[in-house]
């Protein structure tokens, strides 16, 4: 009895323990909300909405509105739906060809040892390690040399800005093989003696032993690749290419952030991959290893 | 497997872009309301010459030029203020221009001043703006006209959480009024003079200092929060608790969208001085690989440099026409009237914010330097002297 | 046999697209830059030699009494016709081929008036679709009349010109004004009198390990440098440990059994990372901001007094090092909640069972068994911190500037933002070379470092083993 009341109290605890740091940790993102619902365009540090107004989201979601001092029509000149479309299916792509190369890549080195296999997992992560920022002028140059002869992944193209983002792979592919490692050798053993090929193994047992980091992977890139501004900026120039990081940036220019609009394109862009962690949330919690081999 | 093809199939399908026709002429401009009404201005134009004006908004503009200049690619025209000139000459990016001599005289000379480099125009310029003083009507019923007496209009409404007279001291680009009314120099005649650390220029700084600081047993209120900048200033002066500020017209339909009634009026003199700010101007660079230059003049002299043009442009950024007839027809006009007029005098008398590449030096390092002052991390000598040493450092690149 | 070379080929058939992407993508922007590091790219050097000559040959003046001619275009025989008037006496026609090549000359002969007429009573005058497909060759075409050059100027004038600067021979340019001779210098870039004096614009030119040097020696090293280094060292390990720890206790609570709601936590959890960082920053800014933030309205309020946040070294340092936590630990709690799924869940109830904490239990069973997969992940969290160029330019800028040095750089600035401060900051020089050279520099450092770490994590030996 005194052991249930004990684990009850342990867990309200925690409970409010967690309530309590989730606040924190939200706390900025409230601002960020009520900041969007604010007609004056400033960055609203108080708790409550001064003057709100629905403006800054229709302004994003590309509905017109009436401007109630000039009483003239506005409307956003710029297509913030596509560029929306645009990043998810960009960053969707990306994240789907990041763990194909690298389970594959990973399962390689998890199960195989060659001739300077060392030197090339610590080259992997070292060279990964140099400052992506001074790396772009190279990456401009060859994407525009690319360009001119498969006109498919040139400058101004989703292909060729895919391509660009695929130089995060070495990293995942640390983490995929490091997930694969803790899976019992007892497993694949079994499958051998079997008399399963390499390709099966891979595919039937490991990947989905794997999932759980898998999904980590998909968010993880999905996420880095929606919120980055710089690559994009540099590749790509057509506007209907454009993607959503780089459209925001045009509410910040020296002098004029425009927080309301800013701020209501931040938590459009954010509800993607909240609704994907949403959906995924149950692929990372199977602990999928349960019984599978008796110790 | 069937996702992998299936992801193929996407991947192919996105590459599949159609590539634009031969005769582009492509134009870069930042900020994606003015590339709309470019657009719309180059219609006519591209229907009689059968080629594509497109105006384009590019983030970092500048920068997305330089880059692409290296390799071999880029626009015909950027779009940017005057004071990058310098920076795109010694790189040999842009070509000079000629403006039509009839075209020529109707353009203010100011604006024509801040696109000339090493005697030549290198921009077709098409606007232009300064700051002034912005107050709000409903607390200050005539403005001040020296700075002694703003200072202490200000003393009285800076109390409760309301502030007299609030302007970002640190930015350069703000304060320089100032040192202009105490006759400070930037560049000297020689190019190694630099004239932010003479005496002048220590008067100047410590009068500013004075209004973050206020100097020990003068008995005045703290007029400015020693972090004050551009944000914050705007937040009092949308909320109605700030009297007057110094600022551009850039910032007015902010104000109008916060239903502020607000005057303009010149920079107040200081002992008598005129505190005249920068002149910027906007125009358009071409691009010294373009192979349209003489279309592109043809266009700006044309279409651009019309009134009904150039009003509209007005209308979205609020910086003056640079063509004389189209800045008439805006003062005639009681909506701007007041606007520009409060704004006048200095296009007459102010000059153009230096063009040099060690100007961009300038406004960085006195950023540092005004805001060890204003704080009082430094002394103001030191400061400044420092900063002259820096300014010199990179002039030498 | 068959199987054998099966064997061999196998392992890199599953590396070939990371193999091809690695190299692709990471090797040659790194060989790439270190190739820049060693030229003088920059402001006034951008151009190759060859390009820099063209634009200097290029340059025009216009001679005093410079003559003006208008002319109008007719039609004939595919070819054009340009014919003007210079005076009641004098007209010209010029024969444009429709191949005109851009280098030639086109001379222009001299007609009578009566010529001149008949030409403008023609009835086929060119469009101006026609013309203008020519446009871009006329432009840089040469007209020559009675040994006088002109250049097009508009779409109907002629302006006679003249070239400021001649080619004596390959390397050698002379100006018509001054008669000075320039060469070009290889190791300035840019094309020089004897005395010195330059023609604008400059070239990019190779200058070897300068770069290098002028780092070294220059005043933007020594002290400053090695005080942003070891800020850089605090504040990548200071991130990463922080999120690490403060993820992975997030990760285990949310995935045992005892709370409720799991799920919105595990979302709430996440969203700091969802938002791109250029704007959690900046909001961050806004709450640390000294006189009006919110963060200092709660502290006013407990300690009545204000911090200054972003306007004291201390205080700088650790406001980045709290929202460093805040972006950081969502990733290193979505890391842990995958790789405690590879913790069977037996363990756990089995130390259930004998009567362990939660403590216990964290530390017994779930912190051994991260510890080894997660160190690769630390340290390369630890690099991504230490270039974490973004977050601290957008927060702190650097700020509060150092005081007591004759540089740019800030109390906050990192390597890499510093870097940026002296290549293309305002008061910078503009020199992509250098840049790229301090950025080699960065990179050999903190590779060093990192080979340093994981041999004495025994990371690798790990790896051979298996």
């Amino acid at each position: 009895m005194l052991n249930r009341i004990k684990k009850k109290s342990i867990a309200i605890c925690s409970n409010l323990i967690l309530l309590f740091f989730l606040l924190i940790v939200l706390y900025p993102v409230y601002f960020i909300m009520i900041t969007s619902f604010e007609s004056s365009d400033t960055l609203v540090i108080e708790f409550s909405v001064q003057n709100f107004s629905l403006d800054n989201w229709k302004y994003i979601l590309g509905i017109d509105y009436i401007n109630t001092v000039t009483q003239e029509v506005v409307r956003s000149p710029y297509p913030f739906i596509i560029w929306f479309k645009n990043s998810i299916k960009i960053a969707s792509i990306t994240a789907a060809i990041v763990l194909f190369i690298c389970t594959l890549a990973a399962y390689g080195l998890y199960r195989f040892t060659f001739f300077g296999k060392k030197y090339f997992l610590i080259s992997l992560i070292i060279l990964q390690m140099f400052p992506s920022m001074m790396g772009m002028v190279a990456l401009f140059l060859l994407l525009s040399k690319l360009g001119t002869f498969f006109p498919w992944f040139g400058l101004d193209t989703h292909a060729g800005l895919i391509l660009t983002y695929l130089g995060m792979t070495p990293f995942f592919i640390w983490l995929t093989k490091s997930y694969f490692s803790t899976i019992p050798k007892s497993i694949v053993e079994a499958a051998m003696i079997d008399g399963c090929k390499e390709f099966t193994i891979f595919y039937s047992i490991i990947l989905p032993l794997a999932l759980p980091m898998l999904v980590v992977i998909f968010i993880l890139v999905f996420i880095t690749v929606f919120s980055d501004f710089v690559i994009p900026s540099i590749l790509i120039k057509d506007p209907k290419l454009l993607t959503f990081a780089v459209g925001m940036r045009e509410f910040i220019s020296a002098y004029d952030i425009r927080w309301g609009k800013f701020a209501a394109a931040t938590i459009l862009g954010g509800l993607p991959i909240v609704i994907i962690f949403m959906i995924t949330q149950k692929f990372l919690v199977q602990g999928l290893t349960k019984g599978s081999v008796k110790e | 497997m069937k996702v992998f093809f299936f992801l193929c199939i996407i991947f192919v399908s996105t590459s599949l872009q159609s590539k634009a026709e031969e005769k582009e002429i492509t134009l870069w401009v930042s900020n994606g309301n003015i590339a709309k009404i470019l657009n719309e201005i180059a219609q006519p134009f591209n229907k009689k010459y059968k080629v594509t004006i497109s105006a384009a908004t590019v983030d970092n503009t500048v920068e997305q030029f330089k880059t692409n200049a290296l390799g071999g690619k880029g626009p015909d025209v950027i779009v940017w203020a005057h004071d990058i000139i310098g920076t795109l000459v010694e790189s040999g990016l842009i070509t000079s221009v000629e403006i039509s001599p009839s075209v020529r005289k109707e353009i203010f000379p100011v604006a024509l001043d801040a696109f000339t480099y090493n005697g030549k125009l290198y921009g077709y310029p098409y606007n232009f703006e300064h700051i002034a003083l912005i107050y709000n009507k409903k607390l200050i019923k005539i403005p001040p006209k020296t700075f002694e007496e703003l200072l202490k209009v200000a003393q009285n409404f800076t109390k409760n959480d309301h502030y007299g007279f609030l302007f970002p001291v640190n930015d350069f680009y703000f304060s320089y009024p100032i040192f202009k009314a105490f006759d400070v120099y930037i560049f000297g005649p020689n190019a190694r003079d630099i004239g932010l650390n003479s005496k002048r220029a220590i008067e100047a700084a410590t009068y500013i200092k004075s209004f973050t600081i206020p100097p020990k047993g003068s008995g005045e209120k703290t007029l400015m929060p020693i972090d004050v900048d551009y944000n914050t200033m705007m937040r009092f002066m949308i909320t109605g608790k700030l009297a007057m500020m110094i600022n551009g017209a850039w910032s007015l339909p902010k104000l109008q969208a916060a239903k502020i009634d607000y005057g303009i009026a010149p920079i107040p003199t200081i002992r008598g001085k005129k505190a005249l700010p920068f002149i910027g101007s906007y125009g358009f660079y071409v691009s010294r690989m373009s192979t349209h230059k003489i279309l592109i003049k043809t266009f700006i002299e044309n279409y651009i440099y019309q009134d009904d043009a150039l009003i509209r442009l007005y209308k979205e950024e609020r910086r003056a026409p640079a063509i004389k007839t189209a800045y008439n027809k805006l003062k005639d006009d009681p909506i701007y009237k007041a606007d520009l007029e409060g704004f006048s005098n200095a296009y007459v008398e102010g000059a153009p914010m230096p063009n040099v590449r060690t100007m961009a030096s300038v406004f960085g390092t006195m950023k540092t330097t005004l805001s060890l002052i204003t704080r009082d991390k430094e002394s103001v000598s030191q400061a400044l002297n420092r900063a002259v040493d820096v300014i010199k450092k990179s002039s030498r690149n | 046999m068959k199987v054998k070379s099966k064997k061999k080929i196998t392992p890199y058939c599953y590396l070939f697209f990371s193999i091809v992407s690695f190299l692709l993508l990471i090797v040659y922007p790194l060989l790439y830059t270190f190739y820049i590091s060693l030229t003088n790219l920059g402001t006034g050097h951008i151009l190759n030699c060859t390009e820099a000559k063209k634009i200097i040959l290029e340059e025009v003046i216009y001679p005093d009494n410079a003559a003006i001619l208008d002319f109008n275009i007719l039609e004939k025989n595919n070819a054009f016709i340009l014919y003007m008037k210079q005076s009641e006496r004098k007209a010209y026609q010029i024969f444009l081929p429709r191949n005109t090549q851009t280098e030639e000359i086109l001379t222009g002969t001299q007609i009578s008036i009566d010529e001149y007429k008949k030409l403008s009573s023609c009835k086929n005058t060119a469009t101006s679709e026609q013309f203008i497909e020519h446009l871009t060759h006329l432009e840089r075409t040469t007209f020559q009349i009675e040994n006088r050059i002109y250049k097009l100027t508009s779409l109907t004038t002629l302006s006679e010109v003249q070239k400021r600067y001649k080619e004596l021979n390959t390397s050698t340019i002379i100006d018509t004004k001054t008669n000075s001779t320039y060469q070009p210098d290889f190791s300035t870039g840019y094309f020089e009198t004897p005395s010195g004096d330059r023609l604008l614009p400059g070239f990019v030119t190779r200058i070897g390990f300068q770069n290098y040097l002028n780092f070294f020696k220059g005043t933007s090293f020594g002290i400053p440098f090695l005080k942003i280094f070891l800020w850089t060292l605090m504040w990548a390990a200071g991130s990463t440990i922080s999120a690490f720890i403060f993820g992975l206790i997030l990760a285990s609570l949310l995935s045992s059994q005892t709370i409720y709601g799991k799920k919105i936590f595990r979302v709430g959890f996440l969203i700091p990372y969802a938002i791109p960082v250029f704007l959690s920053a900046m909001v961050w800014s806004a709450i640390f901001n000294f006189s009006f933030g919110p963060m200092n309205k709660l502290v006013s309020y407990i300690l009545h007094i204000k911090i200054p946040w972003l306007l004291d070294p201390l205080w700088a340092k650790l406001a980045c090092l709290m929202v460093g936590l805040w972006v950081g630990f969502p990733y290193m709690m979505l890391i842990c909640l995958g790789l405690i799924q590879s913790i069977p869940q037996d363990l756990y109830d089995a130390a259930k069972i004998d009567g362990a904490g939660f403590i216990h239990r964290f530390t017994k069973i779930t912190f051994p068994s991260l510890y080894k997969p997660m160190l690769p992940i630390l340290i390369g969290t630890f690099a991504f911190n230490f270039n974490n160029f973004n977050l601290i330019y957008l927060f702190s800028g650097g700020n509060p500037p150092m005081v007591d040095t004759n540089t740019m750089g800030g109390e906050t600035d990192l390597l890499i933002s510093y870097t940026y401060k002296l290549a293309f900051g305002p008061s910078g020089s503009n020199n992509f070379g250098l840049a790229s050279a301090i950025a080699v520099i960065i990179f050999i450092l903190i590779a060093s470092m990192s080979i340093f770490n994981f041999k004495i994590s025994g990371v690798f030996k790990e790896e051979e083993s298996l």
